[in-house]
């Protein structure tokens, strides 16, 4: 009962003179002896409502609004009423209401403070329902000296509902709640802690204040008053007036929300994300978008949040997208550079042999060639951008060390398809894959190169359960490859493109320091033997 | 942050040399579902009586204005949820607002997109290669700006167009970054603040900044790498400027009105073209550059390309 005791300002709400009394299509009414005092009824427009007294608690449309004494002279009142209109029409119980409202009006006033503010929040409630005019100077819940608002001349229903309604909202408000994610942590709210949930038309008139937050899941709500906390829009929509409030921010997840000439009634920050319609991509941002959300003005920052997680087969089809994906680039990767590779073989056979070479015989000194290249090449950039002079060298040097990378690795994954042709396998059918000619060296080592990027692209069919071995296959392919770019690097480096061997003939009979210098630089090459 | 995705950035600078071009010539685009959202965000001033915005783009179509609404500021977005995902963050210190935005597109973002580090450095310096990139063509995003709120404006633009009409607005710096971009910058209006600094990083645009008298900087810093530029500097200068012009390749056109003096330092492979100027030692000096009121004396360095100078 306490609870509701903060929403009695809320339910000042006066029916503008112009509004059209809703008739009664229905009725019922429920008495039992020292329990339950309850009308429920239908209006013309569809709209249900039930009036209940029970357990010294005033309820409307199952929101407390007030309490009562019991046996006290308001229940002895609506059990009056009731019991006089049981089993009549729609039309004759719509009469009494109306009655029971002036006996309200005439009546609250002399009684106990209890049951007086329970009297008043019961006719405004009434006036509410069923669009009675109010006459001069009887706003019911209006504080004493206060003047009555203007009409602001809304036709239809005007309730407002703090705190839950009589039938059950938990899949809308689970459904703001998931799309609240996108939006941030600071999305999360819980059901108790909203002071109003609209679910139909409402009305906040400018002397009423919504003690907390508001959650609009459906309909309109008209905001004139005042909203201590936030509102949360899952849909609908939200017209702030022009003397309206919100104390805190304005969070929207659907619907439509009219801010008026300007968002000034909103103190806090107004934050959407809202899904178009699939017809309307490409059109611009309409100026008057509709958005909310809230967020403090504190210092934790908000992120947003991906879209909620996809289902099973929408992730299965994902994840075989992705490995497509990653093998369609691995093998495009491979083409590109195999039909590179057969170039450089054809035209440039002797100086990429002699590269391969290079690395494939003097690895180590290729490497620590290649490493000290890389580490030089921001340097040297810098110089040559330096001195300004230079800016017209800058594009041929850039040109030049991408050269020599993409040489150099071709040129490694041709020591790398050697060192796999030279190796004897136990299988027969490994054995039959073995050639000897450069060609099939590039090309088998550019294979072996890029086999990793491959299988790790196919892991991403088991999704994240894999991540860890994918991410270690391409650690390990990633890891492989610059050391392999970086030793084919330093192995043109070493060799001025090919230009020159720096190859020990370590097959040369005389043994190190007996005639074959490890620097001996004019040493040929060691030539593949060549079937093609 | 997943194993692959550290391990594709840590890789990226050394594979991309050799890689990086062929496999995304190679490699197929997926041609995934298109999802497209209204993004906003919106603050009134409240407290906040300083404002420091940073702002990173992918691309598509950016306007930036100032405007006498009592937002603080508000930002408006229309993106496709299959490829970007943007983020804010909101700080207060004081009485003054950080804002920090950023409309990311690739996969290995959206993934990451939990991961704090982004948020993590109140100092993020803006360069080049931090631009995001893939441009959504049919993407766009508002950028109002409070014009009674003194504000810091730092921008990052990947690709796309970009118009920025900041006539009016209260900017007390202003930084620029650009990709490939075609980028339109105005200030109709004189600046509500004196601008102590104003920096623009220009990658492959097409450039244009009109009336930058009426930015009211006192020092001037464009680097531009390729593309072509127009820098007027007309509009109602209260004091004497100084401007360090940088261009890589590419035409440079500066429009310095006639009763500004001028002063030239160029270095460079550029010709410069400046008919109004007499050359005096190191320096192209505008007749009236001994009695000017107002002096703007530029610093330039063109590597290629052609430099005119308009003065009058």
């Amino acid at each position: 009962m306490t609870r509701t005791l903060p929403f009695l300002a809320c339910l000042a709400v006066v029916l503008p003179a112009s509004a059209q009394e809703a008739g009664i299509a229905d009725a019922a009414i429920t008495l039992s002896a020292a329990g339950r005092a309850e009308l429920w009824f239908e209006l013309e427009s569809g709209t249900e409502h039930r009036l209940r007294f029970e357990g010294e608690t005033v309820e409307v449309d199952g929101i407390g609004i007030g309490s009562y004494a019991e046996r006290g002279d308001l229940e002895s009142a609506w059990r009056a009423f009731l019991r006089e209109h049981a089993g009549e029409d729609a039309s004759a119980v719509r009469g009494g209401l109306v009655e029971f409202r002036r006996f309200l009006e005439e009546w609250s006033s002399a009684e106990e403070v209890a049951d007086g503010e329970a009297a008043r929040a019961l006719a405004g409630r009434i006036d509410a329902i069923l669009g009675l005019a109010v006459p001069a100077g009887a706003a019911p819940a209006l504080p004493a000296g206060e003047a009555a608002p203007e009409a602001p001349g809304q036709p239809g229903p005007m309730q407002i509902v703090p705190g839950g309604l009589g039938f059950d909202v938990t899949g809308e408000l689970d459904r703001l709640r998931e799309a609240l994610g996108r939006l941030g942590d600071s999305g999360e709210f819980s059901e108790g802690g909203l002071a109003m949930i609209v679910h139909g038309d409402y009305e906040v008139l400018a002397e009423a204040t919504i003690p907390g937050d508001v959650a609009i899941l459906d309909g309109t709500l008209r905001l004139a008053g005042g909203v201590e906390g936030d509102i949360l829009m899952l849909d609908g929509v939200l017209v702030l007036d022009g003397d309206a409030r919100v104390r805190g921010d304005v969070l929207q997840v659907g619907g439509e929300v009219d801010f008026g000439e300007d968002a000034s009634s909103v103190e806090g920050e107004i934050l959407s994300d809202i899904r178009l319609a699939p017809s309307a991509p490409s059109a611009p941002a309409a100026p008057d978008a509709p958005s909310v959300r809230q967020v403090e003005s504190s210092e934790a920052p908000m992120q947003m949040r991906p879209p909620q997680p996809p289902g099973f087969w929408s992730r299965l089809a994902r994840n075989f997208g992705r490995a497509v994906e990653g093998v369609i680039a691995a093998g495009s990767t491979f083409m590109v550079l195999a039909v590179l590779g057969l170039l450089l073989v054809y035209f440039g056979r002797r100086r990429l042999e002699t590269v391969s070479d290079t690395v494939r015989l003097e690895f180590a000194r290729s490497f620590a060639m290649g490493l000290a290249g890389e580490v030089l090449f921001v340097p040297v950039l810098l110089v040559l951008i330096a001195l300004v002079v230079t800016w017209l060298v800058v594009p041929f040097f850039l040109l030049a060390v991408w050269l020599a990378g993409v040489f150099g690795y071709l040129a490694a994954a041709h020591a790398s398809g050697e060192i796999f042709a030279r190796r004897r396998f136990r299988t027969e059918w490994l054995e039959r894959l073995r050639r000897s000619n450069s060609y099939y060296y590039v090309v088998s080592g550019l294979a072996l190169l890029m086999l990793p990027f491959a299988a790790g692209a196919v892991l991403w069919v088991f999704g994240g359960a894999a991540d860890f071995v994918r991410g270690l296959i391409l650690f390990v392919a990633g890891v492989g490859t610059w050391v392999v770019v970086t030793a084919g690097f330093g192995g043109v480096l070493l060799t001025r493109a090919g230009g020159r061997s720096v190859v020990v003939d370590w097959s040369a009979d005389s043994a190190p320091g007996e005639g074959a210098s490890p620097r001996a630089e004019t040493d040929p090459p060691s030539a593949p033997v060549d079937d093609a | 942050m997943m194993p692959d995705a550290r391990l594709a950035r840590a890789a990226a600078p050394t594979l991309s040399v050799v890689l990086g071009s062929l496999v995304l010539g190679g490699a197929p685009e997926s041609a995934a579902a298109q999802e497209w959202r209204d993004f906003r965000t919106a603050r009134q001033p409240g407290a906040v009586d300083a404002l420091d915005i940073e702002l990173m783009y992918e691309g598509g179509r950016l306007d930036v204005s100032a405007s006498e609404t009592q937002l603080l500021y508000d930002v408006r977005l229309r993106y496709d949820a299959e490829r970007s995902l943007p983020r804010r963050e909101w700080r207060r210190a004081g009485r003054t607002g950080h804002l920090r935005f950023i409309s990311s597109s690739s996969s290995e973002e959206r993934r990451d997109a939990d991961d704090p580090a982004w948020f993590g450095d109140p100092e993020l310096e803006l360069e080049l290669e931090d631009l995001p990139r893939a441009a959504d063509a049919a993407g766009r995003l508002d950028l109002s700006l409070n014009a009674s709120v003194p504000t810091d404006l730092r921008l990052g633009i990947g690709a796309g167009r970009a118009r920025l009409d900041l006539g009016g607005a209260h900017l007390t710096a202003l930084e620029l970054i650009t990709g490939a971009s075609d980028v339109e910058v105005g200030f109709a209006r004189e600046n509500r603040a004196a601008m102590e600094l104003l920096s623009i990083k220009s990658g492959a645009t097409a450039f244009m900044a009109e009336q930058l008298g009426n930015a009211r900087f006192r020092r001037l810093e464009f680097y531009g790498f390729v593309g072509d530029v127009v820098l007027d500097f007309s509009g109602s200068w209260r004091s004497s400027a100084e401007a360090d012009i940088k261009m890589g390749l590419g035409e440079l056109l500066m429009r310095v009105p006639a009763h500004i003096g001028v002063r030239i330092r160029h270095t460079g492979l550029a010709s410069l073209s400046a008919a109004d100027l007499e050359k005096v030692g190191d320096y192209w000096l505008s007749p009236n550059w001994e009695t000017a009121r107002v002096r703007l004396q530029i610093t330039l360095v063109a590597g290629l390309g052609s430099v005119i100078v308009e003065h009058g």
